[in-house]
């Protein structure tokens, strides 16, 4: 299992400064924000947080397919600021996760724990779909097998006829990425 | 404060999040806000945050788990409102 949230920092509304202070307290715990307190310049912590909570609601949806919106209930305990990793507890477990922060975006991925690292890309809307990029890279690395791309209730490919690898997308603004 | 003025305003306040025009032009009460509107997430937060400035309220964490659809947001504005 395995969750993937992409954030465009260039399609970022813009909000007053009153705006952002609740904002960051709808998302975050006290310890989540001492634990992004260096990136608050421009809202980064807000976004570092966030990616890694919508990256473990989806990992947890493939576990136990449940919607709600709570990003309260899903915690960052750890995060390593050099190398942007870190541990998420979510509702049934917690995950190791990992961010890709670029200029213009951030993307996190949270997997299973002992789990391998997640393959990863990110592109432009101009490559969109992005579904059929994950299918040339699934395909890729499992050659010479039937691939089959299952949309609900969350993405997965089949793999031979069997739910054999859980994969995530993940699109905003200009951007999409995708992890398997 | 009346249903329909709820809706009413509730209306106002997430017309600038929605992705999906046409299925804005048909909202009910069943209507999904991250499924057909397509309101991408982060702004479910705004439109939480918009709607506590707008009807002068506190929407806890607890209810703001609830807002997924416009029936859900408008019973919560409206036991809010009331208290």
């Amino acid at each position: 299992m395995i969750g993937n949230d992409i954030i465009d920092l260039t399609a970022i509304q813009t909000r007053g400064a009153e705006k952002w202070r609740r904002y960051r307290q709808k998302i975050m715990s006290a310890a989540e924000q001492n634990l992004f307190a260096p990136f608050q310049s421009d809202q980064l912590d807000i976004w570092l947080a966030w990616t890694v909570k919508e990256s473990v609601y989806k990992l947890e949806y493939q576990l136990a397919p449940q919607r709600y919106f709570a990003p309260k209930q899903i915690h960052c305990l750890e995060f390593d600021a050099h190398s942007f990793t870190g541990i998420a507890q979510g509702r049934l477990g917690s995950y190791p996760f990992f961010i890709e922060k670029k200029a213009h975006y951030i993307h996190a991925l949270a997997w299973l724990k002992n789990g391998p690292k997640p393959n990863f890309r990110c592109l432009s809307r101009d490559d969109f779909p992005l579904q059929d990029h994950l299918i040339q890279a699934v395909a890729e690395q499992f050659p010479n097998q039937k691939l089959q791309y299952q949309r609900w209730p969350f993405p997965a490919i089949i793999l031979n006829g069997k739910i054999d690898l859980a994969v995530s997308m993940s699109h905003h603004g200009e951007l999409g990425a995708y992890a398997f | 404060m009346e249903k329909a003025v709820i809706i009413q305003k509730l209306q106002k306040i997430i017309e600038p999040y929605v992705q999906d025009q046409e299925a804005f032009k048909n909202i009910n009460e069943d209507t999904d806000l991250l499924n057909d509107l397509k309101v991408n997430s982060a702004n479910l937060v705004d439109i939480i945050i918009d709607a506590e400035i707008e009807f002068d309220i506190e929407i806890d964490d607890d209810s703001a788990e609830k807002m997924l659809t416009v029936k859900d947001a408008v019973a919560i504005i409206e036991q809010l409102t009331s208290e």
